[in-house]
């Protein structure tokens, strides 16, 4: 019989996570206690994700075309949602949501770069441009 | 919202290297940590494990016309000059090809100004660095993801018209030639350069050395082959490569045509057998990397149609006598004839292979769905010289710069040169 696992969120509201689901996570795994809370995470956030944790546990094969698609819009999220679920995920220690995550954030960055044209290292109107870039996709 | 520390790092090694050597200038803090080899060495890891093609290039040396209006004649004199271009994917669709971008590759004086083919060639390349082989005994590293190039001191190899200790001999060295492998040696964690001299006429004369970028000097490696006579097949880099740990070229020896090896790690130099008895007569065989192990790519030499290739891997690749294996036939490719020797072969993507058709356009061609397509980048003149390597995007330094002074080009467009690059000793 498998045993459940129970996750709190910042504000207070409790996922039921099955074993299976649960140990995709390193902190849980390593936890000694079936009860976890995690700080600074909301329970949106959190439910998410546990969905995700629950998709990749009935799954076994992660190559398989459509768990793909389904991670593919998992990750089409909004910036802001996008860095915190990389906070929940890296405080569970997720390494392959983690991975999925920063994956895509590095995508957009990339996006964004590649459209403009000549570097020159260093004059103070490139970094100026920079960081404004970086600025709005969340840094 | 803030990230942590981790979290940006992880973000940034996955970034393209374009983008890294901008975000250096947003503070000092990022600076420092794309700089780092802790960061560099994430950032390779990462491109070399990359499932997504995003992050292998294909560099090509190839000969264009030059723009001028009276278009005679265009393959012989000034009328073309030699470049090094880049071909890449600008997004992740992989079955696409539109998003192809090629982007001639921006090299420093005096490299901008070669015209024959046959000055520059591609001699090796291991985690996003290039190893160039310019003119008769300049050697150039270049990383062009981040557009770093570096030329390597002169050898300490002295030719024979140098060196007092061949003068009583009866024969004369009038040539040599010189081959180069370049790589990484895992042992003593820097990367390498060896090259190898043969002195050709009434003796030969095997003569080696090793070129570390951390010590930024050539020294001589001993070798047992130093009376035997070694021939480079083309000297051109499908004939040569890289692989772990190891460098192969395709030579000549006593034994027929067969695989000279070099351990970067031990200085060690080896010979591999070729399975000509399994290989039809009138096939040739190139070298390649297919599927993480060595592959040998059996071409036929003479037309026939339609034609197909066989692929041989390398058993137990990190043995150095291994045998070989036959893993696949390739076509028969159905309305595009490839030059049969020569042109560049390489495998990208793990299941498609790049390749230079008759009439001067690249194809690409998928193992799997057998399907052809062509991509936005062709050849003019002789394909003979041109060379395909596919290389990842890395941001390794090689402490170079984006100037190159120095390269000794007097001795082939001087008077002392034969036509074919080679230096008559005087």
């Amino acid at each position: 019989m498998s045993r459940v696992f129970k996750l709190k969120s910042s504000d207070n509201e409790t996922f039921e996570v099955e074993e299976a689901a649960a140990l995709l996570s390193e902190t849980i795994k390593s936890s000694s206690s079936t009860e976890i809370t995690v700080p600074n995470v909301k329970a949106e956030i959190l439910g998410k994700v546990v969905e995700w944790c629950n998709k990749h546990a009935e799954s076994e094969d992660t190559k398989d075309q459509l768990i793909k698609e389904w991670d593919a819009e998992f990750v089409s999220v909004d910036q802001h949602v996008l860095f915190k679920l990389i906070t929940a995920a890296d405080y569970l220690q997720i390494k392959e949501l983690v991975d999925q995550l920063t994956q895509r954030v590095g995508d957009m960055i990339k996006a964004k770069t590649l459209k403009t044209v000549e570097m020159t290292y260093p004059t103070f109107n490139v970094e100026r441009e920079v960081q404004e870039e970086l600025k709005s996709l969340g840094f | 919202m803030h990230v942590s520390e981790e979290i940006v790092e992880q973000i940034l090694s996955r970034l393209p290297p374009k983008s890294l050597m901008r975000f250096k200038c947003v503070c000092t803090l990022w600076c420092n940590l794309i700089k780092s080899p802790s960061f560099v060495a994430k950032h390779l890891s990462n491109s070399l494990r990359a499932s997504s093609s995003s992050s292998v290039s294909i560099l090509f040396k190839h000969t264009v016309e030059k723009k001028v209006e009276n278009n005679d004649h265009a393959e012989t004199g000034d009328d073309v000059e030699t470049l090094l271009s880049s071909l890449y994917l600008c997004n992740e669709i992989d079955d696409d090809f539109d998003d192809l971008v090629a982007e001639v590759l921006r090299v420093p004086p005096p490299m901008n100004q070669i015209i024959r083919s046959s000055d520059l060639r591609i001699a090796g390349h291991c985690d996003g660095i290039t190893c160039l082989k310019i003119f008769v005994g300049n050697v150039v590293l270049c990383n062009p993801a981040i557009k770093e190039f570096k030329l390597l001191p002169k050898s300490c190899l002295l030719l024979p018209n140098d060196n007092d200790e061949y003068k009583y001999l009866d024969c004369e060295l009038r040539y040599y030639t010189e081959f180069l492998g370049f790589g990484y040696d895992p042992k003593g964690k820097d990367y390498k350069v060896v090259r190898f001299e043969v002195y050709e006429e009434s003796c030969y004369w095997f003569r080696a050395e090793v070129y570390t970028l951390g010590s930024n000097s050539w020294r001589e490696v001993e070798t047992e082959y130093t009376y035997r006579e070694f021939f480079v097949m083309s000297g051109y880099c499908d004939e040569q490569m890289f692989f772990e740990g190891i460098y192969y070229w395709q030579v000549y020896g006593d034994v027929g045509r067969c695989i000279l090896s070099f351990d970067m790690g031990d200085e060690i130099f080896n010979v591999i057998s070729i399975p000509w008895e399994e290989i039809p007569d009138e096939y040739h065989v190139r070298l390649g990397e297919w599927k993480e192990a060595i592959a040998l790519i059996s071409c036929p030499t003479v037309p026939v149609v339609p034609q197909s290739f066989d692929i041989w891997v390398m058993n137990n690749s990190g043995n150095v006598k291994g045998s070989w294996t036959k893993c696949l036939t390739i076509g028969p490719m159905e309305g595009v004839e490839i030059p049969l020797l020569y042109a560049p072969l390489v495998f990208w993507k793990s299941d498609e292979l790049l390749m230079v058709a008759e009439d001067g356009r690249v194809v690409s061609y998928n193992l799997e769905k057998q399907t052809v397509k062509y991509l936005p980048i062709h050849f003019v003149g002789d394909y003979f010289h041109t060379q395909a390597v596919a290389y990842v995007n890395s941001i390794v330094s090689i402490n170079g710069g984006n100037k190159l002074e120095g390269i000794d080009n007097t001795d082939f467009y001087g008077i002392n040169a034969l036509g074919d690059g080679r230096l008559r000793a005087v």
